[in-house]
């Protein structure tokens, strides 16, 4: 019935029934879900990061696009998907342009589009995670030259913008592929810019 | 095409039976005059005017030419145009010239209407304009042709022209006054347009005894040898107006002109009977306009309470509004909940390889749920069927509890905290539960809107022989919120029917408190 892991999943909602229906139900999809019914609950056991979080947007005392922008100080690398009993345009623009929610869903939940946007979560945070992990022995004047690099800028370019001669940045370039073992340019902006998004 | 060249000349047909039945009343007006006027026709009552504005007014001043040639025509049938006389220029000038100036006035002034904005465009400003305008303009021109064309018939020195001129303009202004308007009536009876009369008029014993009171006062000043004034009955029909519309301001004005020109049938004196013509007619022209003011603020009250009725009726949407989201949030929670657990029950089902406790735990879930959901059916059940028919006994703390619970989503979206402090069941009120949930969810609502961030306190106790509610909220340095008022003024008049009051016990602190008192319901213990 289990299929292979996935990935972890935190689910939200103040019914505490749903939110451990909605954790069997992903558990049985594969995930390593667990339930939650307060934010707090949440963060306080929000030791080993997830992968994705499914949150109700109507959480008793709390509103939920605070909740997400406290985890997100925390864990920036975590896909969020939102959920409501009464959806509103203004909430479904803010869920996806603000607060990087990958999907806005109507409940009562339509099992499908809520298993394709956890995938989807889950997928980003695990590239993002490893574009992280290869980024992580970066100094912070290399981090600084990768960015520009990412937008596109040339060696000369960067070397002006930083105020560097274009020799050092040559060397902060071989610097970073070495670290990353990325393959040339291209794949170096692929690593950047995936921890750019969603946060 | 055909039918269309029918009903044209059906309405040409109409038409000229129309000025027919003119030129048949204007003679008839023009020579019951003559029985107080003589045969000059300078009469202080002159009704032909009235029958003439009155077509203008209805017509328009389309009519003038058809007007003049009608008159002209009974002028000529009654020999006052001798078209054999060296002076038949002049008696045809004399008779064109009333009903062309007439005719002016009225399109002028219809003019201005249809251009619209300002006061006097607004009834009944129109046509007292014309009606004391048109017989205005026509004296002005009668002194200017005398001036000018002076003819051998009547050629008065200037002196007398002028008392001709006034005496000629207080005539057409009584016949305007007191013909025109009834006519216009009758019309309004067959065609609309017009105001309508009331059938019978508000306070006739204080409109008629307060008309017999100013005559016996005029007629004992009379009997003191200071001769008749008009100034008392000037005030009763003025009142008379204010308070029982037109049509007993013109059965007044009519019974008041009948005594004051017979009363002035026996006066000699020109200059006295014009005074007092002149004080006839300030009385009619006064009591009219109070008359039609009253009216017009009649209209304008019933309009406010008409958009009164549909401003309540749209809160009460927002109210039911707000419960359909509650309750459109209470049953998709186990809404959600059930359709995952059924579709994983069928799952297993199919599979075959179904865990008795799973099955077990699920299907408990599912009953719990479902049992869920049946008691907010039934709730909303009861409280559809409290909404109708006779005040009730309820207690406020499930009011407050259910009005909380419908504003839980403006809570969450404005981020204050809603404490409501203890509350005793016991507390009952007699009421209608929609309407006193409404009052309670319009000030919780305006507390919520009014508070930036921070805490509301909803606290309700005994006080009297009442119950008092106190929602008391964070006082904003610039209370700036969206909205009219209106909330709050359903809520005033709600309680109100319901015998109580809302009172603002403005800035307690840094705290606004908006206090609402109910009459505790009588308990048989």
């Amino acid at each position: 019935m289990t299929d292979a892991f996935k990935g972890t999943v935190c689910v939200l909602d103040d019914d505490a029934d749903l939110s451990r229906s909605l954790a069997r139900l992903l558990r049985r999809s594969g995930y390593d879900a667990e339930p939650f019914v307060s934010p707090d609950d949440l963060l306080a056991a929000y030791h080993a990061p997830s992968h994705c979080v499914l949150s109700d947007v109507m959480l008793g005392s709390t509103d939920a696009f605070q909740f997400a922008r406290r985890l997100r100080e925390v864990d920036p690398s975590v896909g969020i998907l939102f959920m409501t009993a009464w959806p509103r345009t203004a909430d479904a623009v803010d869920a996806v342009r603000h607060h990087g929610g990958f999907d806005y869903l109507e409940k009562p939940i339509e099992e499908e589009r809520l298993l394709a946007g956890i995938a989807e979560a889950v997928a980003w945070s695990k590239n993002r995670r490893a574009a992280e992990a290869r980024l992580a022995a970066l100094s912070s004047r290399e981090r600084e030259v990768l960015q520009l690099l990412a937008q596109g800028l040339s060696n000369k370019m960067v070397a002006v913008e930083l105020g560097l001669s274009p020799r050092t940045v040559e060397d902060h370039r071989a610097a970073i592929t070495a670290k990353t073992g990325a393959k040339g340019l291209a794949e170096l902006i692929a690593i950047a810019r995936c921890v750019q998004g969603h946060s | 095409m055909k039918r269309g060249t029918r009903s044209k000349a059906a309405g040409l047909g109409r038409d000229l039976a129309l000025l027919a039945v003119y030129a048949a009343a204007f003679g008839l007006s023009h020579y019951v005059a003559a029985w107080w006027g003589g045969a000059e026709f300078y009469s202080l009552l002159y009704p032909a005017a009235g029958v003439r504005l009155a077509l203008l007014w209805a017509g328009g001043a389309g009519w003038t030419l058809p007007i003049i040639a009608a008159e002209v025509a009974v002028q000529l049938l009654t020999g006052v145009i001798d078209p054999a006389s060296s002076a038949a220029l002049d008696q045809l000038i004399g008779v064109v010239r009333a009903p062309l100036t007439y005719g002016l006035t009225v399109g002028l002034v219809q003019s201005l209407v249809r251009k619209g904005g300002g006061e006097i465009t607004r009834p009944p400003v129109p046509f007292a304009l014309a009606a004391v305008g048109a017989p205005l303009f026509a004296a002005l021109v009668t002194i200017a042709t005398q001036l000018v064309l002076p003819g051998p018939a009547h050629t008065p020195p200037v002196g007398p022209l002028v008392v001709v001129a006034a005496a000629f303009l207080v005539g057409d202004l009584l016949g305007v006054l007191l013909v025109t308007q009834p006519l216009l009536w009758i019309r309004s009876a067959w065609v609309g347009g017009y105001p309508r009369l009331a059938a019978v008029p508000r306070h006739p014993v204080e409109s008629l005894g307060l008309f017999a009171l100013s005559w016996a006062v005029s007629l004992t000043l009379v009997q003191a040898g200071l001769g008749l004034m008009l100034s008392p009955v000037l005030l009763a029909t003025a009142w008379i107006g204010l308070r029982s519309g037109t049509g007993a301001a013109w059965l007044a004005i009519l019974v008041s002109a009948a005594i004051a020109l017979s009363a002035t049938a026996s006066e000699s004196e020109t200059s006295a009977r014009l005074t007092l013509h002149l004080e006839l007619a300030s009385l009619i022209i006064v009591s009219y306009l109070a008359a039609s003011l009253a009216e017009a603020q009649r209209r304008s009250q019933a309009a406010i309470a008409r958009r009164d009725r549909m401003l309540y009726q749209a809160e009460r949407l927002k109210t039911l509004r707000a419960m359909s989201l509650a309750v459109i949030h209470e049953i998709s929670q186990p809404l959600s909940t059930l359709a995952i657990e059924a579709k994983h029950l069928a799952t297993i089902g199919r599979s075959g390889k179904a865990a008795p406790l799973e099955v077990a735990e699920t299907a408990a879930l599912i009953e719990r749920k479902v049992a869920t959901m049946s008691d907010l059916l039934r709730r909303l059940r009861t409280f559809g069927g409290r909404t109708v028919g006779n005040p009730a006994p309820l207690a406020v703390s499930t009011l407050l509890t259910d009005a909380v619970s419908l504003l839980k989503p403006d809570v969450q979206r404005q981020k204050v905290v809603l404490a409501v402090g203890p509350l005793d069941p016991e507390i009952v009120i007699l009421g209608h539960e929609v309407e006193l949930l409404q009052v309670m969810v319009n000030l919780l609502r305006n507390a919520i809107a009014a508070t930036p961030q921070g805490e509301i306190r909803v606290t309700a106790e005994r006080d009297g022989a009442g119950v008092r509610i106190d929602i008391a909220n964070p006082a904003a340095d610039a209370p700036d919120y969206p909205g009219m008022g209106i909330g709050m003024l359903i809520a005033r008049e709600i309680t109100r029917k319901h015998g109580g009051h809302i009172v603002e016990q403005g800035i307690s602190g840094s705290e606004v408190i908006h206090s609402l008192w109910l009459p505790r319901a009588e308990r048989d213990d």
